[in-house]
């Protein structure tokens, strides 16, 4: 009975505290963390030291990140213009 | 005579707004004219009224049309009690207006972890409806009590996180509640079956409304 009383207080308790929102001046300095984060640490050389340590991401993993890689060469290729390419479905099809 | 108002309210859905609305209406209408007005667009009470062979012992009525806070309190003054079943939204027009409405408003809330997680919102609603409704009063009524259950038994102290004070008054998981509801009518009506049912209702009456 005390188990499931101090379990139910604390389950309520715990959820009160995920339902509140937080106080507006603790939220901003992790947003400025991430901002910080984003701009100093180079994504690019994540993957590569994961390879090396031989930890590499999952096939599926990598299948998404270089889609994305390509999809990211697609776009910057052609400058401003995206290149409709072999999809089936692309988001624009260019008139030749 | 103001009409006295009120609301019974949960965002959670199957908490006993309507099983409390109609029996707590059926025991206020043995002391006056009572009117339950049906807020939810399920239509639960209308419904519930009209099944019965025997007439329910009060009347039961929708809003239509725009209305507001007010309405409720002009448009049903010939009542002596308005009883205000309200949807399981505490973001609707209707929960809104009826907080502002009411003189009190009681919250069914079931011995279940899912049920207390849900209602988290409840007092924070309840100061906001305080600010433009000065004289609202809130409780929250346990509904569903199993009194072996170690999770009905912890209710009262789980229930210390809310700030919103518990009615002594409880009502059993009863079967003849929602028999009452299939057969139309309130426990009140049920005879010998319904007489602890009842009771459990008038102990709410008694401590909140009927002082």
């Amino acid at each position: 009975m005390t188990t499931t009383k101090n379990k139910l207080s604390a389950s309520v308790r715990q959820a009160k505290a995920t339902q509140t929102p937080e106080p507006q001046a603790e939220a901003k300095p992790p947003a400025k963390a991430a901002t910080a984060a984003d701009t100093s640490t180079p994504a690019k050389t994540k993957p590569r030291a994961s390879a090396k340590a031989g930890a590499g991401p999952t096939p599926k993993q990598q299948t998404k990140s270089s889609t994305a890689a390509q999809t990211t060469r697609k776009k910057m290729s052609g400058g401003a213009v995206p290149e409709s390419g072999t999809a089936l479905f692309p988001d624009r099809i260019w008139p030749d | 005579m103001p009409t006295h108002v009120t609301a019974v309210v949960n965002q959670k859905g199957g908490a006993g707004k309507t099983t409390l609305a109609m029996n707590l209406a059926a025991g206020l209408a043995r002391r006056g004219e009572t009117v339950v007005v049906d807020l939810d667009p399920q239509g639960s009470s209308i419904q519930w009224a009209t099944l019965g062979s025997a007439p329910f012992p009060a009347t039961v009525k929708q809003m239509s049309g725009k209305w507001d806070a007010q309405s409720i309190q002009k448009g049903f003054r010939a009542y002596r009690y308005t009883v205000l079943d309200c949807p399981p939204s505490l973001d609707s027009h209707a929960s809104l207006q009826a907080l502002r409405a009411c003189d009190l408003a009681l919250i069914p809330i079931l011995p279940s972890p899912v049920d207390l997680w849900a209602s988290l919102r409840l007092p924070q609603e309840i100061a906001e409806a305080r600010k433009v409704n000065r004289k609202l009063r809130a409780f929250l009524v346990l509904n569903q009590m199993e009194p072996r259950s170690a999770l009905s038994g912890s209710m009262r102290e789980a229930l210390e996180e809310f700030d919103i004070p518990v009615l002594e008054a409880v009502m059993r998981r009863r079967a003849v509640y929602r028999g009452a509801a299939l057969d139309g009518v309130s426990v009140y009506q049920l005879g010998g079956r319904g007489i602890q049912a009842a009771a459990e209702i008038e102990a709410v009456i008694n401590e909140v409304i009927a002082t």
